[in-house]
């Protein structure tokens, strides 16, 4: 199944929260340290399902309104976009894309 | 699915075939040379799992179940790579080539396929100049290329057995310490201005050379707490790499020279990365200190070089290898760093933002993974292929 990659703050305590009340089978945490050193981060792991899409939506939508550091991530591909339907339209994509 | 197989297939594009069984045998050898050096830390049970991705980049990752060290062949290949273009390439358009495809797929990374299609197009172009010898060809530089990927092994470890043992973290964020604290440096400006005055003419005034000191201790100020580690962990690399020297009988100037060209090989890297499109996250409020990091940490260690060497005993050994090390840094610039920041990276920005602007088709991950899979990746495999060792 399709996944995407949540890359946020160790101690962005709204961002493990918000991932906690997901079904533990649909994340997996990870925390990595990389050689060239820079931002400490938890990595996410998140399947995209029905019921994960609105929860990183809304943690995105959180986050760009905070100015707080997120990245999504495809494959270790960086998905970006200026407005939040541009992001939930590509999960979407993602889950189903046929 | 196991959690390192999930990791490895969320966050990376690898390819159709898997790392070779030859990678096993060289790398279970890195690695055991690297538990060896652990005595009186406590390490906690690491697996080693050997990629070759698109995504170019190691870490250490714990995970359920434990730490793994990630290491990405594609990574250590680029310190062979340059390494040869330093040592061996005569025609100055030979690196193009390569720093070219780098760009293409660091774009890839971004998900940026108009810097894709501008990279590889380049890369093409310049194919005919790359005639540069095999890393074979001196026995010396192959030792150079095994003992940088051993920096970053060892490097790694390090953090590893930081995290399984306060002690050990202590002790290495107290060296971390050490090689980042600058009181007293100001009186070694006046020196070091007429020692580069001499080496290099008169290419900056005085003044302009103190306030850029002043403002790189300003900055290793700012960010000390992201190198204490970074740079304990450095040291202790440097310390594996003159123990195996060592051990197998190499000249010891070849720990230092590793040293050395591992931090500024990946510098560059982290130069090429920061030059393609940035796509911006989603919220990203710090980005671009890779290389600067990197920059003050071969610097400090370089600082420290005189000073390691006296703890190994080797000063008398080293006498003649330092004027040596600016030289090596000299020629770095002038094959690897300068062609790069001052040729390739403009060239292809110019090219790329072209492109963008006239194309409009190829937009996004999708667009960047089409590119990936004509360049022989997969990023819609469920899998990565990876070998443990």
């Amino acid at each position: 199944m399709a996944a995407v990659q949540l890359e946020f703050a160790r101690d962005d305590d709204d961002a493990k929260a918000a991932l906690g009340g997901l079904p533990k089978a649909d994340v997996l945490l990870a925390t990595p340290d990389h050689f060239e050193g820079g931002h400490e981060v938890l990595s996410a792991i998140v399947t995209i399902t029905t019921v994960t899409i609105p929860v990183i939506g809304a943690l995105i939508r959180e986050h760009i309104r905070a100015k707080r550091y997120l990245k999504v991530k495809v494959k270790g591909v960086e998905v970006a976009g200026s407005s939040l339907d541009e992001v939930e339209a590509f999960l979407a994509k993602l889950k189903d894309p046929g | 699915m196991k959690p390192l197989d999930r990791y490895l297939a969320a966050t990376r594009i690898g390819r159709e075939d898997a790392p070779s069984a030859l990678s096993v045998l060289h790398y279970r050898r890195l690695a055991r040379l690297c538990r060896g050096r652990f005595r009186g830390a406590t390490l906690r049970r690491l697996k080693v799992a050997i990629v070759y991705t698109l995504n170019r980049y190691s870490e250490i990752v714990a995970l359920p179940g434990g730490h793994t060290l990630i290491y990405d062949q594609h990574a250590g290949q680029v310190l062979s790579t340059f390494t040869r273009i330093m040592r061996f390439a005569e025609d100055p358009r030979a690196g193009e080539r390569v720093f070219m495809r780098i760009l293409a797929e660091e774009s890839l990374a971004v998900g940026d396929p108009h810097g894709a299609q501008i990279g590889y197009s380049f890369a093409e172009k310049f194919a005919p100049y790359w005639t540069v010898a095999p890393i074979a060809s001196d026995p010396e530089v192959v030792i150079e290329v095994l003992l940088q990927e051993m920096f970053v092994f060892a490097h790694e470890y390090c953090h590893l057995a930081m995290a399984g043992d306060a002690k050990f973290a202590e002790s290495r964020r107290r060296v971390g310490d050490l090689l980042t604290n600058t009181e007293g440096e100001e009186s070694r400006d006046k020196g070091e201005y007429k020692a580069f005055g001499d080496r290099y003419g008169d290419v900056e005034t005085y003044d302009a050379f103190v306030a850029s000191r002043r403002a790189q201790r300003a900055r290793i100020a700012q960010h000390r707490e992201a190198l204490l580690s970074e740079l304990g962990c450095d040291d202790f690399a440097l310390w594996v790499l003159i123990s195996i020297c060592g051990e197998e009988g190499y000249a010891p100037k070849l720990a230092f020279r590793a040293a050395f060209l591992a931090l500024r090989n990946i510098r560059t890297i982290s130069y090429i990365r920061e030059a393609v499109s940035p796509i911006k996250a989603i919220a990203d409020v710090g980005g671009g200190e890779a290389a600067l990091l990197l920059q003050i940490r071969q610097h400090r260690l370089r600082g420290v070089f005189g000073v390691v060497a006296q703890g190994a005993g080797l000063t008398e050994e080293l006498n003649a290898f330092w004027a040596e090390l600016q030289d090596l840094s000299d020629l770095h610039d002038q094959k690897i760093d300068n062609p790069v920041l001052f040729g390739t990276i403009p060239t292809f920005a110019e090219a790329r933002n072209t492109l963008a602007e006239s194309e409009t088709n190829l937009i996004g991950p999708a667009g960047a993974w089409e590119i990936a899979e004509r360049g022989g990746w997969r990023p819609h495999a469920a899998k990565l292929h990876h070998l443990v060792v």
